[in-house]
């Protein structure tokens, strides 16, 4: 019985702990895409650059998939936009709307005027930064609250189940 | 009275007490309201089952049916 109560504490406190550091991989994941879309803004901003030159800017730090864009551009260069982005190994704690975004971004590089390239980066950008914020905001707020009701929850059940 | 029964009701009400606090600082008084009454409900049934055990003792004491 000890042990039975034992494991299913063990599960509470794993359980808040995982929501707190899913928000942490969460903030961070946004943070790397937005600094990316900065520094491709940034470069793109001073003279014109080709589609690699420009991911080549982005794939600058963090776990982004651009060097998997860059690899499939050289391997495929004619392949379709489209087909690219669903083959790319994006962080799996990015919202479906926030990888929409993404892919519209990356898509619209494609094919879009320097004009164009630096309106889609900097819409892509303000999203991002917009979330990231609503990111940072919720982990100050509920990063602590998750770790502790997992703790708590887990001292809860075993007393009960004692 | 076993008093482990007593020990595990203080326990889940200061649990409870320390999780609707949490809960309240964080701007969750829904979650919190939510959390006193599964407390509130747990203890309960104990309360119930030890009068349920203090009725059949009764019962057995003076023989009744």
């Amino acid at each position: 019985m000890t042990a039975a109560a034992l494991a299913v504490s063990g599960a509470c406190v794993a359980a808040g702990q995982w929501a707190s550091a899913y928000l942490r991989r969460r903030e961070q994941a946004l943070t790397d895409w937005a600094d990316a879309l900065g520094r491709m803004q940034a470069a793109a901003s001073h003279r014109a650059l080709t589609l690699g030159e420009l991911l080549r800017e982005g794939a600058g730090a963090g776990a982004l998939p651009l060097p998997a864009l860059l690899e499939q551009l050289e391997a495929a260069p004619a392949a379709e936009p489209e087909a690219l982005m669903k083959r790319l190994p994006w962080h799996e704690a990015l919202l479906p709307g926030e990888r929409e975004a993404l892919e519209r971004c990356l898509t619209g590089l494609f094919s879009a005027s320097l004009q164009e390239q630096a309106e889609t980066l900097a819409w892509a950008r303000e999203r991002l930064e917009g979330a990231r914020q609503a990111c940072r905001e919720k982990r100050e707020r509920d990063g602590r609250l998750y770790r502790s009701l997992g703790w708590l929850g887990g001292a809860a059940v075993f007393i009960l189940l004692c | 009275m076993q008093i482990d029964v007593l020990l595990k009701i203080a326990g889940v009400g200061l649990l409870v007490t320390v999780i609707c606090q949490a809960l309240t600082k964080a701007g969750r008084e829904d979650i919190a309201t939510v959390a006193a009454m599964a407390g509130c409900l747990i203890v309960v049934m104990m309360v119930v089952n030890l009068a349920g055990q203090v009725l059949s003792q009764v019962q057995a004491v003076f023989q009744l049916p």
